[in-house]
Protein backbone atom coordinates (compact mmCIF):
# COMPACT_ATOMS: atom_id res chain seq x y z
CA UNK A 1 0.00 0.00 0.00
CA UNK A 2 2.42 2.64 -1.09
CA UNK A 3 2.34 5.32 -3.68
CA UNK A 4 5.00 5.50 -6.29
CA UNK A 5 5.91 8.23 -8.76
CA UNK A 6 7.88 7.17 -11.78
CA UNK A 7 9.53 9.86 -13.88
CA UNK A 8 6.85 12.49 -13.30
CA UNK A 9 7.19 15.73 -15.27
CA UNK A 10 4.83 18.64 -15.19
CA UNK A 11 4.98 22.07 -16.76
CA UNK A 12 2.49 24.88 -17.07
CA UNK A 13 2.60 27.28 -19.96
CA UNK A 14 5.45 29.41 -18.74
CA UNK A 15 6.68 27.34 -15.91
CA UNK A 16 8.44 24.02 -15.60
CA UNK A 17 7.54 22.51 -12.24
CA UNK A 18 9.29 19.21 -11.90
CA UNK A 19 11.13 17.08 -14.29
CA UNK A 20 11.43 13.35 -14.13
CA UNK A 21 10.65 12.95 -10.46
CA UNK A 22 10.82 9.44 -9.12
CA UNK A 23 10.08 8.48 -5.56
CA UNK A 24 8.23 6.07 -3.35
CA UNK A 25 6.06 7.25 -0.51
CA UNK A 26 6.01 4.39 1.93
CA UNK A 27 3.31 3.34 4.35
CA UNK A 28 3.55 3.56 8.09
CA UNK A 29 5.44 6.86 8.21
CA UNK A 30 4.28 10.39 7.72
CA UNK A 31 5.53 11.75 4.42
CA UNK A 32 5.73 15.52 4.73
CA UNK A 33 6.14 17.72 1.68
CA UNK A 34 7.53 21.20 2.24
CA UNK A 35 8.55 24.02 -0.06
CA UNK A 36 7.96 27.64 -0.92
CA UNK A 37 4.72 29.00 -2.32
CA UNK A 38 4.22 28.12 -5.93
CA UNK A 39 6.89 25.49 -6.05
CA UNK A 40 4.38 22.82 -6.99
CA UNK A 41 3.34 20.99 -3.82
CA UNK A 42 -0.37 21.08 -4.53
CA UNK A 43 0.28 20.13 -8.14
CA UNK A 44 2.34 17.14 -7.09
CA UNK A 45 -0.31 15.99 -4.65
CA UNK A 46 -3.03 16.33 -7.26
CA UNK A 47 -0.97 14.36 -9.73
CA UNK A 48 -0.45 11.67 -7.12
CA UNK A 49 -4.18 11.51 -6.45
CA UNK A 50 -4.97 11.24 -10.15
CA UNK A 51 -6.91 14.50 -10.36
CA UNK A 52 -4.23 15.99 -12.60
CA UNK A 53 -2.42 14.22 -15.37
CA UNK A 54 1.35 14.55 -15.47
CA UNK A 55 2.93 15.53 -18.79
CA UNK A 56 4.87 12.31 -18.65
CA UNK A 57 5.59 9.56 -16.20
CA UNK A 58 3.14 7.65 -14.10
CA UNK A 59 1.84 7.15 -10.61
CA UNK A 60 1.00 3.79 -9.23
CA UNK A 61 -0.94 3.26 -6.06
CA UNK A 62 -2.08 0.13 -4.45
CA UNK A 63 -5.32 0.69 -2.63
CA UNK A 64 -7.86 3.45 -2.46
CA UNK A 65 -6.57 6.96 -2.41
CA UNK A 66 -8.11 10.23 -1.39
CA UNK A 67 -7.08 13.86 -1.55
CA UNK A 68 -8.25 16.76 0.60
CA UNK A 69 -7.23 20.32 -0.16
CA UNK A 70 -7.20 23.43 1.97
CA UNK A 71 -10.13 25.18 0.30
CA UNK A 72 -12.42 22.22 -0.16
CA UNK A 73 -15.67 22.11 -2.10
CA UNK A 74 -18.69 21.60 0.12
CA UNK A 75 -21.52 19.51 -1.25
CA UNK A 76 -25.02 20.87 -0.95
CA UNK A 77 -26.66 19.77 2.24
CA UNK A 78 -25.61 19.60 5.84
CA UNK A 79 -22.28 18.78 7.44
CA UNK A 80 -23.74 15.36 8.14
CA UNK A 81 -24.66 14.85 4.46
CA UNK A 82 -21.14 15.79 3.42
CA UNK A 83 -19.44 13.35 5.73
CA UNK A 84 -21.91 10.57 4.96
CA UNK A 85 -21.49 10.93 1.19
CA UNK A 86 -18.40 8.71 0.69
CA UNK A 87 -20.06 5.91 2.63
CA UNK A 88 -23.03 5.86 0.28
CA UNK A 89 -20.94 5.06 -2.75
CA UNK A 90 -20.96 1.67 -4.36
CA UNK A 91 -17.31 1.23 -3.54
CA UNK A 92 -18.31 1.03 0.10
CA UNK A 93 -21.02 -1.49 -0.76
CA UNK A 94 -23.59 0.73 0.82
CA UNK A 95 -22.18 0.69 4.30
CA UNK A 96 -24.10 3.52 5.80
CA UNK A 97 -22.87 3.27 9.30
CA UNK A 98 -24.37 6.21 11.06
CA UNK A 99 -22.27 5.72 14.16
CA UNK A 100 -19.00 6.03 12.18
CA UNK A 101 -20.17 9.37 10.83
CA UNK A 102 -21.38 10.57 14.20
CA UNK A 103 -18.12 9.54 15.84
CA UNK A 104 -16.16 11.43 13.21
CA UNK A 105 -18.28 14.54 13.71
CA UNK A 106 -17.84 14.28 17.47
CA UNK A 107 -14.07 13.93 17.21
CA UNK A 108 -13.72 16.87 14.87
CA UNK A 109 -15.75 19.00 17.26
CA UNK A 110 -18.46 19.58 14.68
CA UNK A 111 -21.30 18.32 16.83
CA UNK A 112 -23.03 21.64 17.19
CA UNK A 113 -22.81 22.21 13.45
CA UNK A 114 -23.86 18.84 12.12
CA UNK A 115 -27.20 20.06 10.78
CA UNK A 116 -25.82 23.30 9.41
CA UNK A 117 -25.68 23.89 5.66
CA UNK A 118 -22.07 23.01 4.79
CA UNK A 119 -21.67 25.86 2.32
CA UNK A 120 -22.20 28.38 5.12
CA UNK A 121 -19.35 27.11 7.29
CA UNK A 122 -16.20 29.08 8.07
CA UNK A 123 -12.95 28.19 6.32
CA UNK A 124 -11.63 26.18 9.25
CA UNK A 125 -14.93 24.37 9.71
CA UNK A 126 -15.02 23.49 6.03
CA UNK A 127 -11.55 22.08 6.32
CA UNK A 128 -12.61 19.92 9.22
CA UNK A 129 -15.54 18.63 7.20
CA UNK A 130 -13.19 17.86 4.30
CA UNK A 131 -10.93 15.99 6.67
CA UNK A 132 -13.83 14.04 8.08
CA UNK A 133 -15.09 13.26 4.60
CA UNK A 134 -11.65 11.95 3.64
CA UNK A 135 -11.07 9.94 6.81
CA UNK A 136 -14.50 8.46 7.34
CA UNK A 137 -14.22 5.79 4.70
CA UNK A 138 -10.70 4.87 5.79
CA UNK A 139 -8.87 4.87 2.46
CA UNK A 140 -5.43 3.25 2.32
CA UNK A 141 -3.72 6.35 0.99
CA UNK A 142 -4.40 9.79 2.37
CA UNK A 143 -3.06 12.90 0.61
CA UNK A 144 -3.62 16.06 2.62
CA UNK A 145 -2.81 19.53 1.35
CA UNK A 146 -2.20 21.86 4.29
CA UNK A 147 -4.78 20.07 6.41
CA UNK A 148 -4.45 22.40 9.36
CA UNK A 149 -3.99 25.70 7.52
CA UNK A 150 -7.15 27.29 8.97
CA UNK A 151 -7.52 25.19 12.07
CA UNK A 152 -7.14 26.50 15.61
CA UNK A 153 -4.39 25.28 17.87
CA UNK A 154 -6.31 22.97 20.13
CA UNK A 155 -7.78 21.23 17.13
CA UNK A 156 -4.44 20.88 15.37
CA UNK A 157 -3.18 18.72 18.18
CA UNK A 158 -6.23 16.52 17.94
CA UNK A 159 -5.90 16.18 14.18
CA UNK A 160 -2.24 15.34 14.37
CA UNK A 161 -3.11 12.68 16.92
CA UNK A 162 -5.71 11.37 14.54
CA UNK A 163 -3.18 11.19 11.72
CA UNK A 164 -0.72 9.33 13.91
CA UNK A 165 -3.44 6.83 14.84
CA UNK A 166 -4.27 6.46 11.18
CA UNK A 167 -0.67 5.50 10.48
CA UNK A 168 -0.65 2.92 13.25
CA UNK A 169 -3.10 0.85 11.27
CA UNK A 170 -1.59 -1.66 8.92
CA UNK A 171 -0.72 -0.50 5.42
CA UNK A 172 -1.71 3.13 5.55
CA UNK A 173 0.16 5.75 3.55
CA UNK A 174 -0.02 9.39 4.53
CA UNK A 175 1.34 12.35 2.59
CA UNK A 176 0.95 15.80 4.12
CA UNK A 177 1.86 19.17 2.65
CA UNK A 178 2.64 21.67 5.36
CA UNK A 179 4.20 25.08 5.80
CA UNK A 180 4.46 24.59 9.53
CA UNK A 181 7.90 23.28 10.33
CA UNK A 182 6.92 22.65 13.92
CA UNK A 183 4.17 20.43 12.67
CA UNK A 184 6.49 18.64 10.28
CA UNK A 185 8.76 18.09 13.20
CA UNK A 186 5.97 16.73 15.39
CA UNK A 187 4.71 14.38 12.71
CA UNK A 188 8.27 13.37 11.85
CA UNK A 189 8.82 10.59 9.36
CA UNK A 190 10.11 11.28 5.89
CA UNK A 191 10.56 14.80 4.61
CA UNK A 192 10.30 15.75 0.97
CA UNK A 193 11.50 19.22 0.19
CA UNK A 194 10.70 20.78 -3.17
CA UNK A 195 13.13 23.53 -4.12
CA UNK A 196 13.48 25.88 -7.02
CA UNK A 197 16.47 24.88 -9.08
CA UNK A 198 17.25 26.91 -12.13
CA UNK A 199 13.96 26.75 -13.96
CA UNK A 200 13.13 23.41 -12.53
CA UNK A 201 12.21 22.19 -9.12
CA UNK A 202 14.14 19.45 -7.48
CA UNK A 203 12.65 17.20 -4.91
CA UNK A 204 14.89 16.08 -2.09
CA UNK A 205 14.09 13.31 0.27
CA UNK A 206 15.41 13.23 3.82
CA UNK A 207 14.75 10.38 6.16
CA UNK A 208 15.40 12.47 9.20
CA UNK A 209 13.83 15.88 9.28
CA UNK A 210 15.71 16.97 12.37
CA UNK A 211 18.65 18.01 10.24
CA UNK A 212 16.47 20.37 8.28
CA UNK A 213 15.03 22.06 11.31
CA UNK A 214 18.46 22.68 12.73
CA UNK A 215 19.94 24.27 9.65
CA UNK A 216 17.08 26.73 9.47
CA UNK B 1 -56.52 58.42 -18.42
CA UNK B 2 -60.01 56.96 -18.36
CA UNK B 3 -59.38 54.52 -21.13
CA UNK B 4 -56.64 52.86 -19.06
CA UNK B 5 -58.89 52.25 -16.05
CA UNK B 6 -61.68 51.22 -18.37
CA UNK B 7 -59.25 48.92 -20.19
CA UNK B 8 -58.18 47.21 -17.00
CA UNK B 9 -61.78 46.74 -15.85
CA UNK B 10 -62.79 45.23 -19.16
CA UNK B 11 -59.65 43.13 -19.24
CA UNK B 12 -60.50 41.53 -15.91
CA UNK B 13 -64.01 40.89 -17.09
CA UNK B 14 -62.66 39.30 -20.28
CA UNK B 15 -60.41 36.95 -18.35
CA UNK B 16 -63.13 35.78 -16.01
CA UNK B 17 -65.81 35.55 -18.66
CA UNK B 18 -63.91 32.67 -20.20
CA UNK B 19 -63.48 34.17 -23.63
CA UNK B 20 -62.75 31.19 -25.88
CA UNK B 21 -60.42 33.08 -28.17
CA UNK B 22 -58.26 34.29 -25.30
CA UNK B 23 -58.32 30.87 -23.72
CA UNK B 24 -57.27 29.17 -26.98
CA UNK B 25 -54.42 31.60 -27.44
CA UNK B 26 -53.13 30.98 -23.92
CA UNK B 27 -53.20 27.22 -24.46
CA UNK B 28 -51.41 27.50 -27.81
CA UNK B 29 -48.75 29.82 -26.38
CA UNK B 30 -48.10 27.53 -23.44
CA UNK B 31 -47.98 24.50 -25.72
CA UNK B 32 -45.52 26.06 -28.16
CA UNK B 33 -43.22 27.49 -25.48
CA UNK B 34 -43.28 24.41 -23.27
CA UNK B 35 -42.49 22.15 -26.23
CA UNK B 36 -39.67 24.39 -27.46
CA UNK B 37 -38.22 24.69 -23.95
CA UNK B 38 -38.46 20.96 -23.33
CA UNK B 39 -36.63 20.14 -26.56
CA UNK B 40 -33.99 22.76 -25.83
CA UNK B 41 -33.52 21.40 -22.31
CA UNK B 42 -33.19 17.82 -23.52
CA UNK B 43 -30.39 18.83 -25.86
CA UNK B 44 -28.93 21.88 -24.15
CA UNK B 45 -28.52 20.46 -20.65
CA UNK B 46 -26.28 17.51 -21.60
CA UNK B 47 -24.52 19.60 -24.24
CA UNK B 48 -23.80 22.43 -21.80
CA UNK B 49 -22.63 20.05 -19.10
CA UNK B 50 -20.42 18.10 -21.45
CA UNK B 51 -18.78 21.03 -23.20
CA UNK B 52 -18.36 22.85 -19.88
CA UNK B 53 -16.43 20.04 -18.24
CA UNK B 54 -14.50 18.73 -21.20
CA UNK B 55 -11.21 20.34 -22.17
CA UNK B 56 -10.96 20.77 -25.91
CA UNK B 57 -9.17 23.06 -28.34
CA UNK B 58 -10.98 26.34 -29.10
CA UNK B 59 -13.09 26.01 -25.96
CA UNK B 60 -12.72 29.75 -25.34
CA UNK B 61 -13.97 30.54 -28.83
CA UNK B 62 -16.84 28.09 -28.38
CA UNK B 63 -17.74 29.89 -25.15
CA UNK B 64 -17.72 33.29 -26.83
CA UNK B 65 -19.86 32.06 -29.69
CA UNK B 66 -22.28 30.51 -27.24
CA UNK B 67 -22.57 33.64 -25.11
CA UNK B 68 -23.08 35.74 -28.22
CA UNK B 69 -25.75 33.34 -29.43
CA UNK B 70 -27.59 33.83 -26.13
CA UNK B 71 -28.20 37.41 -27.08
CA UNK B 72 -29.29 37.10 -30.70
CA UNK B 73 -32.45 39.17 -31.20
CA UNK B 74 -35.52 36.95 -31.62
CA UNK B 75 -36.47 38.76 -34.82
CA UNK B 76 -33.22 37.70 -36.43
CA UNK B 77 -33.80 34.10 -35.43
CA UNK B 78 -37.35 34.36 -36.72
CA UNK B 79 -36.11 35.72 -40.00
CA UNK B 80 -33.55 32.95 -40.48
CA UNK B 81 -36.07 30.25 -39.61
CA UNK B 82 -38.65 31.85 -41.89
CA UNK B 83 -36.19 31.88 -44.79
CA UNK B 84 -35.26 28.25 -44.20
CA UNK B 85 -38.89 27.18 -44.02
CA UNK B 86 -40.23 29.30 -46.85
CA UNK B 87 -41.50 27.53 -49.91
CA UNK B 88 -38.31 28.14 -51.84
CA UNK B 89 -36.07 27.53 -48.83
CA UNK B 90 -34.06 24.37 -48.13
CA UNK B 91 -36.77 23.06 -45.80
CA UNK B 92 -39.65 24.38 -47.89
CA UNK B 93 -40.87 20.93 -48.88
CA UNK B 94 -42.23 20.32 -45.38
CA UNK B 95 -44.56 23.32 -45.67
CA UNK B 96 -44.07 24.35 -42.08
CA UNK B 97 -44.12 28.12 -42.40
CA UNK B 98 -47.06 29.73 -40.60
CA UNK B 99 -47.73 26.65 -38.48
CA UNK B 100 -47.31 26.11 -34.73
CA UNK B 101 -44.44 23.74 -35.57
CA UNK B 102 -42.56 26.63 -37.18
CA UNK B 103 -43.01 28.65 -34.00
CA UNK B 104 -41.71 25.75 -31.94
CA UNK B 105 -38.65 25.54 -34.18
CA UNK B 106 -38.01 29.28 -33.92
CA UNK B 107 -38.39 29.34 -30.12
CA UNK B 108 -36.24 26.23 -29.86
CA UNK B 109 -33.46 28.01 -31.78
CA UNK B 110 -33.91 31.01 -29.54
CA UNK B 111 -33.63 29.20 -26.21
CA UNK B 112 -31.18 26.42 -27.03
CA UNK B 113 -28.15 28.74 -26.68
CA UNK B 114 -29.62 30.08 -23.44
CA UNK B 115 -29.95 26.66 -21.85
CA UNK B 116 -26.60 25.48 -23.18
CA UNK B 117 -24.86 28.71 -22.20
CA UNK B 118 -26.11 28.76 -18.62
CA UNK B 119 -25.06 25.15 -18.06
CA UNK B 120 -21.79 25.61 -19.89
CA UNK B 121 -20.88 28.51 -17.62
CA UNK B 122 -21.81 26.70 -14.43
CA UNK B 123 -20.25 23.40 -15.42
CA UNK B 124 -17.05 25.14 -16.48
CA UNK B 125 -16.66 26.87 -13.14
CA UNK B 126 -18.17 24.44 -10.69
CA UNK B 127 -18.35 21.16 -12.57
CA UNK B 128 -14.66 20.39 -12.40
CA UNK B 129 -14.61 20.91 -8.66
CA UNK B 130 -17.54 18.58 -8.17
CA UNK B 131 -16.09 15.90 -10.42
CA UNK B 132 -12.70 16.14 -8.74
CA UNK B 133 -14.31 15.74 -5.35
CA UNK B 134 -16.38 12.79 -6.51
CA UNK B 135 -13.24 11.22 -7.93
CA UNK B 136 -11.21 11.70 -4.75
CA UNK B 137 -13.97 10.19 -2.66
CA UNK B 138 -14.03 7.12 -4.84
CA UNK B 139 -17.19 7.63 -6.84
CA UNK B 140 -17.54 5.74 -10.09
CA UNK B 141 -18.57 7.39 -13.37
CA UNK B 142 -22.24 6.94 -12.80
CA UNK B 143 -22.09 8.25 -9.25
CA UNK B 144 -19.99 11.23 -10.30
CA UNK B 145 -22.55 12.18 -12.91
CA UNK B 146 -25.35 11.83 -10.40
CA UNK B 147 -23.54 14.06 -7.96
CA UNK B 148 -22.85 16.61 -10.67
CA UNK B 149 -26.51 16.85 -11.58
CA UNK B 150 -27.49 17.08 -7.93
CA UNK B 151 -24.97 19.83 -7.22
CA UNK B 152 -25.84 21.83 -10.31
CA UNK B 153 -29.59 21.29 -10.37
CA UNK B 154 -30.18 24.89 -9.35
CA UNK B 155 -28.51 25.90 -12.60
CA UNK B 156 -30.66 23.46 -14.56
CA UNK B 157 -33.76 24.96 -12.99
CA UNK B 158 -32.53 28.46 -13.70
CA UNK B 159 -31.87 27.49 -17.31
CA UNK B 160 -35.34 25.99 -17.73
CA UNK B 161 -37.09 28.98 -16.21
CA UNK B 162 -35.02 31.54 -18.10
CA UNK B 163 -35.60 29.70 -21.36
CA UNK B 164 -39.33 29.38 -20.83
CA UNK B 165 -39.62 32.98 -19.71
CA UNK B 166 -37.79 34.11 -22.83
CA UNK B 167 -39.85 31.89 -25.12
CA UNK B 168 -43.28 32.82 -23.79
CA UNK B 169 -42.61 36.56 -23.81
CA UNK B 170 -40.98 36.80 -27.22
CA UNK B 171 -42.83 38.53 -30.12
CA UNK B 172 -40.58 38.90 -33.13
CA UNK B 173 -39.77 35.31 -33.99
CA UNK B 174 -43.30 33.93 -33.67
CA UNK B 175 -44.66 36.89 -35.60
CA UNK B 176 -42.35 36.17 -38.53
CA UNK B 177 -42.62 32.39 -38.69
CA UNK B 178 -46.17 32.04 -37.38
CA UNK B 179 -47.76 35.00 -39.09
CA UNK B 180 -50.18 35.75 -36.24
CA UNK B 181 -52.97 33.88 -37.97
CA UNK B 182 -56.19 33.95 -36.02
CA UNK B 183 -57.11 30.57 -34.63
CA UNK B 184 -53.93 28.88 -35.69
CA UNK B 185 -50.74 30.77 -34.90
CA UNK B 186 -51.89 33.70 -32.80
CA UNK B 187 -49.86 33.81 -29.61
CA UNK B 188 -50.27 35.89 -26.46
CA UNK B 189 -47.57 38.34 -27.47
CA UNK B 190 -48.70 38.76 -31.07
CA UNK B 191 -52.26 39.13 -29.83
CA UNK B 192 -51.16 41.97 -27.57
CA UNK B 193 -49.27 43.64 -30.40
CA UNK B 194 -52.19 43.31 -32.80
CA UNK B 195 -54.88 44.56 -30.43
CA UNK B 196 -52.71 47.39 -29.29
CA UNK B 197 -52.17 48.57 -32.85
CA UNK B 198 -55.93 48.35 -33.45
CA UNK B 199 -56.64 50.35 -30.33
CA UNK B 200 -58.37 47.47 -28.54
CA UNK B 201 -56.59 48.24 -25.31
CA UNK B 202 -58.82 46.17 -23.05
CA UNK B 203 -57.90 43.04 -25.00
CA UNK B 204 -54.18 43.75 -24.99
CA UNK B 205 -54.28 44.63 -21.30
CA UNK B 206 -56.19 41.43 -20.53
CA UNK B 207 -53.57 39.35 -22.26
CA UNK B 208 -50.75 41.32 -20.67
CA UNK B 209 -52.22 40.54 -17.26
CA UNK B 210 -52.31 36.84 -18.11
CA UNK B 211 -48.71 36.96 -19.34
CA UNK B 212 -47.66 38.73 -16.17
CA UNK B 213 -49.46 36.14 -14.05
CA UNK B 214 -47.68 33.34 -15.86
CA UNK B 215 -44.32 35.00 -15.20
CA UNK B 216 -45.21 35.40 -11.54
CA UNK B 217 -46.23 31.77 -11.27
CA UNK B 218 -42.99 30.62 -12.90
CA UNK B 219 -41.04 32.78 -10.51
CA UNK B 220 -42.93 31.45 -7.52
CA UNK B 221 -42.30 27.87 -8.58
CA UNK B 222 -38.61 28.56 -9.02
CA UNK B 223 -38.39 30.28 -5.67
CA UNK B 224 -40.20 27.44 -4.01
CA UNK B 225 -38.06 24.74 -5.59
CA UNK B 226 -34.80 26.44 -4.72
CA UNK B 227 -36.00 27.11 -1.21
CA UNK B 228 -35.93 30.84 -1.78
CA UNK B 229 -32.17 30.77 -2.11
CA UNK B 230 -30.08 32.24 -4.87
CA UNK B 231 -30.45 30.30 -8.09
CA UNK B 232 -26.85 29.33 -8.44
CA UNK B 233 -24.80 29.20 -5.29
N1 LIG C 1 -3.80 25.65 -14.04
C1 LIG C 1 -2.63 26.31 -13.98
N2 LIG C 1 -2.19 27.03 -15.03
C2 LIG C 1 -1.02 27.69 -14.98
N3 LIG C 1 -0.21 27.70 -13.92
C3 LIG C 1 -0.58 27.00 -12.84
C4 LIG C 1 -1.82 26.26 -12.81
N4 LIG C 1 -1.93 25.68 -11.61
C5 LIG C 1 -0.83 26.02 -10.93
N5 LIG C 1 0.00 26.81 -11.64
C6 LIG C 1 1.28 27.36 -11.23
O1 LIG C 1 2.10 26.29 -10.85
C7 LIG C 1 2.86 26.63 -9.72
C8 LIG C 1 2.68 25.59 -8.63
O2 LIG C 1 1.39 25.68 -8.09
P1 LIG C 1 0.98 24.87 -6.78
O3 LIG C 1 -0.41 25.19 -6.46
O4 LIG C 1 1.33 23.44 -6.98
O5 LIG C 1 1.96 25.51 -5.69
P2 LIG C 1 2.13 25.15 -4.17
O6 LIG C 1 3.50 24.64 -3.99
O7 LIG C 1 1.03 24.28 -3.71
O8 LIG C 1 2.00 26.58 -3.50
P3 LIG C 1 1.36 27.01 -2.08
O9 LIG C 1 2.40 26.81 -1.06
O10 LIG C 1 1.07 28.46 -2.27
O11 LIG C 1 0.14 26.20 -1.88
C9 LIG C 1 2.43 28.03 -9.31
O12 LIG C 1 3.40 28.93 -9.76
C10 LIG C 1 1.14 28.25 -10.03
O13 LIG C 1 1.01 29.59 -10.40
MG1 LIG D 1 -0.65 24.54 -2.43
Amino acid sequence: MSIECKGISKAYKHKQLFHNFTGTFSPGVCNCIVGENGVGKTTLLKIMSGILKPDSGMVTHSGMCTYAGSSPYMLRGTVMDNITYPLMLKRQQGRREQHVVLEMIEQLGLNALKHQEAKTLSAGEKQKVALGRALVWDPEILLLDEPTANIDRSMIEMIEGYLKDYLKQKNRTLVVVSHDYEQVHRLSGVLWEIKHHNFDAIIEKRENNRGLLECR
Amino acid sequence: MDYIVEGIREAIWLIFSGDTEIFGIIVLSLFVSITATTLAVLIGVPLGFYTGIKQFPLKKLYGSVLYTAMGIPPVVIGLVVAILLSRRGPLGQYELLFTPQAMIIAQFCLVLPIVTGILFGTAKDKGREVLELAFTLGANRHESLKLLIKELNAAVLLAIMTAFGRAISEVGAVMLVGGNIRGSTRMMTTYIALNNSMGAYERSIAMAIVLLLISLIINAITQHMTGGKAYVD
